[in-house]
């Protein structure tokens, strides 16, 4: 017995512990139709307004999320009378120019479909979001850390929403000058791109509150995370912060929104559980209207982080130039997919396989955007 | 001692009286036979032919006896003897009338008791009373059966003895403990007299004077054999040694035939030993564990607080640990229960008859029992395991009188994860300890006193910054009384505390503390007085104080720009006088007849907001806020509860019963989230927060088979509750100023059958349980505005319809046995996405119906083994390993099902919390 329980001993002292694990979940299908409206976008004071107007699907669907084409999207204000029409610019996407909204006035959304179907909003205030303070940074083990810092003087603001939009630039190492073509090499008109953009937009919710502060002030609120050693920040990084004043019961639905589709996964997960917006369907009260109306002026902030910032990054291109002779052309550059980067006086050419190292187009977009520094 | 009788007898010239002893006249024939697999009617019929006696029995008790046997010249008594051994029945010969009865359970006596007639006799004869000599060495060497050889002289002794009889009154203990054995039977033979001891292992026996030999009996405990001689009236303590080897073990009753004879139903009893046996997580000798076998019993998953008895929510259990509350029973996310097995007893949980006693949850209760220290000398238990280990110390104070234990726990979980490769778990902490100590202080015979002290703290911050925290504090003073044979008491008062904390530091603008905490004092006096043969009456009164501080929000530290917020405590008072009778009207119908009087009273100082009568609580319709003063009645609640059930018992192993129990309950747990964190708040009934309100009938069939071996049980119930709090959507509970606009009254039913079949002693012994069960849920609140499910029916998160349980020991020798434990059950309800949308950069989820669909089935198989070293009473320590698997199987069963967006796009995942086989390993030592 003795030696089996040595053996036992042995191989659990080898076994893991902390076990818990999470697999795929394929759900049970649904048959129920479900096609909702959904409408996002806020009113905005000085600058266009864009509301996009899509629809539910299945769960099971694998298209994109289908827009809501043909519209009739306007903005209703209560005292003033206006009643002003968006233009749908793009399937599903309703575009209003500037207006200067009335900070004592409050506006609505008023949509009719092309099936006849109305949909109105509650009035909303204008909330004027405070600016910006300062967005900031730091460097940790997980990577850059952004925060962003603002404050409101008046005590008024206290529910928040940020969106962002992050820009990087991303450099081939070498630039292709030559080309290969039917056995001759010859110059490449124009040379291959080496600076390049790439842009990404916010994914989840971004919502902070003050309302148990003493002051209004929203310190260090985490945007996001660029992880360590990520292409983002090979060169050049910006990010443009968005921030959004909401009202008390539109931060409560975002929240809500959040915890739906962002914070399941713990122990103890909060019961899901859907709350209706400031939308209503004026066909049928129990339909559900995603998305919650908001008004008022935006507040835009951007930064830069250069990669000499964060050394050590981590990030690692790997271009090896192949020296190719002359009886060799054929076969790198003609069989085995390396490109000829450029050809040095005895006429020996350099080659690489890794396109990344010579053309960043095949990453990004090789057009600088007009804010860039 | 024939002698004597006999002598005795002739003397008083009762000739008519056919005393065994008296008849060695007519000597019962001497048998010599052959059976073979006889039945009990076969091999009564060989008797009669062969002896000439004649037999009387009840076939009912004797149908399943199969009896084999070879005997050449055996005295009839001695075949009997040997043919019935093991089977519970027992014979008496009646010499005189050549007949012979076989009982159930109890002998007759075919001769009425020495001293009978003793009235009579002193004074038909009083002149020819006379003094005899006591001559109790005669016959002494040549009684080698005599264990020990000495003779226990009772009262003043005297040369001579006057017949007649004397009361022997004592103490039965456990030589090892010192521990006071309770149910203890003290009989003599000859004339059959026998007693059990109480509560303080007291007894009293009233037996003819003279030599007789004692016989001391009870369950556990090796059987003693006395030889004394009675003179008067005196006093005689005895030890009893624990059987050392007991191995045995799925024990969940020590008596027999309980669950077919007690009137009550729906109750279930589970001792440590058989707690010790049921493979746990990580070895950990768990009570909450086993009681989740236990049919009825439900959770909604491994990590998860409390339990589900018979449909009830967490909060509807009502925990007592030597009759303190505890608000929280588990340890580290619920996958240890926060009772340390070392200094349990045991534990009962009532889930259908709920004694009057008790009351204020609307589901069961489960009472906790402490151990209490060794009176004779310090002993030490230490348990090392993978995850957690123990220690405990425990010993006398004053030699027999007072005794404490005092035992730890605590985990190193902490440590296990820095040890993981991976940045998340190295930045999780996770930890638990817990502290008792337990004292017992004999007073005199008839009065002890009780101490137990509890205290337990868990803390856990995962993947986050903040840290969260909670412990559990609990004291308990007990005094236990016999007034007199009748009348037995118990005052006690305890104090429970239950708080948790949410911190977080690391942004010192935000840092904050959030406090929570509910007190409670309690006091009670509880009665228990046997009127007369047929009546037992229990009453008395309790009474508890609660105060909650709801929540507190502070700032930490001087950066933190946090506003102070502290809501106002609350404090209630709930009373409640109780009289219970059990009453046997006839051997077989016995009536429990329980009638509890509650009584709540919200009180000031406490600021109360009122709302327009007849619309929904929010903040539109509030119409005033009344502010109450110190001491002020702000409401009262009461009402009466019933809790009755009767038995009517067919056969002595069969029976018939049914319940009916009516519960409030004045203090609620709220929980937003799908399992109950320990997180949860609690609130008091107020003015607009009523009392839960439930019922409960039940019925019951209870058959046992082969003596009690085997025991079956059916019990079906239907439940409902009232004025059960659920909330609004998206509410928040904590630090909420209006907490009753949050909330909506809900009703619930619950149905189901639990089926079991149990074996309870034997190589292998375990149970075998199934259940049907369905819990529902339905907001009823007209003025709640929106409703979940629009006001329809939907199953409880904790709805597992089917659920079946196996719990197997079998023992391949007194050192070395293997547990099995097997379950399966429905997945839990759960609320799935009907749909998804694009917003704010990513896809996200809608859900509408809640619950309407399932996780997939739960099961697992666990396997333990368990080694005890040798069973040498005298070494200097005592060692015993457990080894086993905690989900054999590997299966990863599904906790929780969830969709969440990553990089923009919906993933749906199912989260196992043990998602393979896990071994562990238990080293205890016992010194």
């Amino acid at each position: 017995m003795k030696y089996w329980l040595k053996i036992l001993l042995l191989s659990i002292c080898t076994a893991c512990l902390w076990i818990s694990c999470v697999d795929p979940y394929e759900p049970p299908v649904i048959a129920e139709a479900n096609n909702f409206l959904v409408i996002e976008g806020v009113l905005r004071s000085g600058e266009p307004t864009t509301i996009k107007l899509t629809r539910t699907a299945r769960l099971a669907d694998t298209a994109r999320i289908t827009p809501e084409r043909s519209a009739d999207v306007r903005i209703e204000c209560e005292s003033c009378g206006l009643d002003l029409p968006l233009q749908e610019t793009a399937d599903g996407v309703y575009v209003l120019p500037p207006l200067d909204l009335n900070p004592n006035d409050r506006y609505r959304l008023h949509i009719k479909t092309s099936q006849n179907r109305e949909y109105l909003s509650d009035y909303v205030e204008v909330k004027q979001a405070p600016p910006i303070d300062s967005l900031n940074w730091t460097l940790s083990s997980e990577g850059v850390q952004l925060y962003v810092t603002t404050h409101d003087p008046q005590n008024n603001t206290r529910y928040y929403r940020w969106e962002f939009e992050e820009t990087w630039e991303f450099r081939s190492l070498y630039q292709s000058t030559v080309d290969y073509v039917d056995g001759q090499i010859i110059d490449r008109v124009p040379p291959t791109p080496i600076r390049c953009w790439q842009n990404n937009n916010s994914t989840s919710l971004l919502l902070g509150s003050s309302a148990k502060l003493g002051n209004d002030i929203i310190y260090q609120q985490p945007l996001t995370v660029v992880p360590h050693a990520s292409w983002k920040l090979s060169t050049k990084y910006s990010i443009l912060v968005k921030q959004f004043a909401l009202s008390k019961e539109a931060f409560e639905y975002y929240q809500q929104m959040k915890k739906n589709s962002e914070q399941m996964g713990s122990f103890f997960d909060p019961q899901p559980v859907e709350l209706g917006g400031n939308i209503y369907s004026l066909d049928n009260a129990n339909e559900p209207v995603i998305g919650f109306f908001s008004a008022g002026q935006v507040q835009e902030k951007r930064i830069y982080i250069r990669a000499d910032e964060v050394q050590p990054w981590g990030y690692r291109l790997w271009c090896d130039l192949i020296e190719v002779t002359p009886d060799s052309f054929n076969y790198y550059f003609g069989q085995s997919g390396v490109e000829p980067i450029y050809q040095d006086l005895s006429g020996v050419v350099f080659g690489l396989d890794n396109p990344e190292c010579y053309d960043c187009s095949t990453k990004a977009r090789p057009v600088q955007p007009d804010f860039w520094e | 001692m024939k002698h004597f009788i006999q002598f005795f007898l002739l003397f008083l010239g009762f000739s008519f009286l056919s005393l065994p002893a008296a008849a060695q006249s007519v000597q019962p024939p001497v048998i010599s036979a052959s059976f073979n697999s006889l039945s009990f009617e076969q091999f009564v019929q060989e008797l009669e032919t062969k002896s000439g006696y004649r037999f009387y029995y009840n076939p009912q008790h004797t149908d399943s006896l199969s009896i084999s046997g070879n005997y050449t010249n055996k005295p009839l008594a001695a075949v009997l003897e040997q043919a019935l051994q093991g089977s519970g029945l027992e014979y008496a010969v009646d010499a005189e009338t050549k007949n012979i009865y076989i009982t159930k359970g109890q002998k007759i006596i075919t001769s009425l008791p020495a001293g009978f007639f003793r009235k009579e006799e002193e004074k038909v004869s009083p002149q020819q009373e006379k003094e005899f000599v006591v001559d109790y060495y005669n016959g002494n060497g040549n009684r080698s059966w005599v264990k020990k050889d000495k003779i226990y002289e009772i009262g003043k002794k005297t040369q001579t003895i006057v017949p007649g009889n004397a009361t022997i009154t004592g103490q039965i203990r456990s030589a090892q403990t010192g521990e006071q054995v309770i149910g203890a039977t003290v009989l003599i033979e000859d004339p059959f007299t026998g007693a059990a001891t109480d509560a303080f292992g007291n007894f009293t026996l009233r037996i003819p004077k003279g030599r007789h030999t004692l016989k001391v009996r009870s369950v556990g405990m090796v059987s003693e054999e006395l030889q004394i001689v009675l003179y008067s009236d005196g006093k005689l303590d005895i030890e009893l040694f624990e059987n050392v080897a007991q191995l045995k073990a799925v024990e969940i009753s020590a008596d027999r035939d309980v669950n077919v004879s007690q009137a009550q139903m729906g109750m279930e009893k589970i001792n440590i030993r058989a707690i010790r046996q049921v493979p746990s997580v990580m070895g950990e000798p768990d009570v909450l564990r086993v009681v989740l076998t236990l049919p009825g019993v439900k959770t909604t998953g491994e990590a998860s607080t409390g339990f589900n008895v018979r449909g009830g929510s967490v909060d509807q259990n009502l925990i007592l640990f030597n009759d303190a509350t505890v608000y929280n029973p588990s340890h580290l996310f619920g996958f240890f229960s926060a009772f340390n097995s070392d200094l349990l007893d045991g534990v009962e949980l009532f889930k259908s008859s709920i004694p009057a006693q008790y009351g204020g949850r609307l589901s069961s209760v489960l009472k906790i029992t402490p151990r209490y220290g060794n009176k004779k000398k310090i002993e030490g238990k230490a348990g090392i395991g993978l995850l957690t280990s123990r220690a405990t110390i425990e010993g006398p104070i004053i030699k027999d009188k007072t005794s404490f234990i005092l035992g730890g726990r605590t985990t190193y979980s902490n440590w296990l994860l820095k040890l993981l490769d991976n940045e998340e778990y190295q930045n999780s902490k996770a930890s638990f300890y817990d502290v008792n100590l337990n004292l017992t202080h004999e007073i005199n015979e008839r009065s002890n006193l009780y101490f137990t002290g509890y205290f337990s703290k868990d803390q856990f911050k995962l993947r986050t910054d903040t840290l969260y925290g909670y412990d559990n504090k609990n004291a308990t003073l007990k005094w236990k009384k016999i007034f007199s044979d009748k009348l037995l008491a118990d005052f006690t008062g305890s104090y429970s505390q239950y708080s948790f904390g949410v911190s977080s530091e690391s942004n010192p603008v935000n840092a904050y503390k959030l406090a929570f905490n509910i007190n409670q004092l309690n006091a009670q006096a509880a009665f228990n007085y046997s009127l007369n043969q047929s009546h037992t009456l229990n009453f008395g009164l309790t009474s508890v104080y609660y105060k909650l501080r709801p929540g507190s929000f502070l700032p930490i530290g001087e950066g933190s720009e946090v506003v102070p917020d502290v809501l106002e405590s609350e404090r209630a008072l709930e009373s409640a006088l109780y009289l219970e009778d059990q009453y046997d009207i006839s051997k077989r119908f016995a009536v429990t007849l329980g009638l509890r009087y509650s009584l709540f009273n919200y009180l000031g100082p406490k600021s109360v907001i009122t709302y327009a009568d007849g619309l929904p609580r929010s903040e539109t319709n509030m119409l005033d806020t009344l502010s109450y003063g110190s001491g002020d009645l702000i409401k009262t609640y009461h009402g009466p509860e019933y809790r009755l059930s009767a038995r009517y018992m067919f056969t002595p192993s069969f029976s018939v019963k049914g319940g009916y129990n009516t519960l409030r309950q004045y203090i609620h747990m709220l929980s937003n989230t799908t399992a109950v964190s320990p997180t949860d708040i609690w609130k008091l009934s107020d003015p607009n927060i009523r009392p839960q309100f439930g019922e409960q009938f039940s019925l019951g069939f209870y058959k046992n088979f082969r003596n009690g071996v085997i025991e079956t049980s059916v019990e079906g119930y239907y439940k409902n509750m009232q004025d059960y709090l659920d909330y609004k959507g998206g509410a928040e509970l904590v630090m909420n100023h209006a907490i009753e606009a949050e909330v909506i009254n809900t009703e619930g039913k619950a149905y189901g059958a639990e089926f079991m079949i149990k074996k309870l002693s034997g190589k292998l012994n375990g149970w075998l349980s199934y259940t049907y069960s369905r819990t529902l849920l339905r907001m009823d609140d007209p003025n709640a505005g929106e409703l979940i499910n629009n006001g329809d029916w939907y199953p409880a998160n904790y709805d597992k319809p089917h659920d079946f349980t196996l719990i197997g020991n079998y023992k391949f020798s007194h050192r070395f046995s293997v547990s099995l434990n097997c379950t399966y059950s429905s997945g839990r309800p759960i609320t799935l996405p009907i749909a998804k949308y694009w917003y704010a950069g990513s896809e996200r989820v809608l859900y509408a119906e809640r619950n309407a669909n399932r996780i997939p089935d739960y099961f697992r198989t666990d396997l333990a083994i368990n080694i005890e070293g040798n069973h040498y009473l005298k070494q200097l320590t005592h060692n015993s390993w457990t080894i086993g698997v905690y989900n054999l199987t590997g299966r990863r069963n599904v906790y929780s099902a969830y969709f969440i967006a990553e990089a923009g796009a919906i993933k749906g995942y199912r989260l196992s919390i043990f998602g393979s086989a896990i071994p562990f390993i238990n080293y205890n030592i016992r010194f």
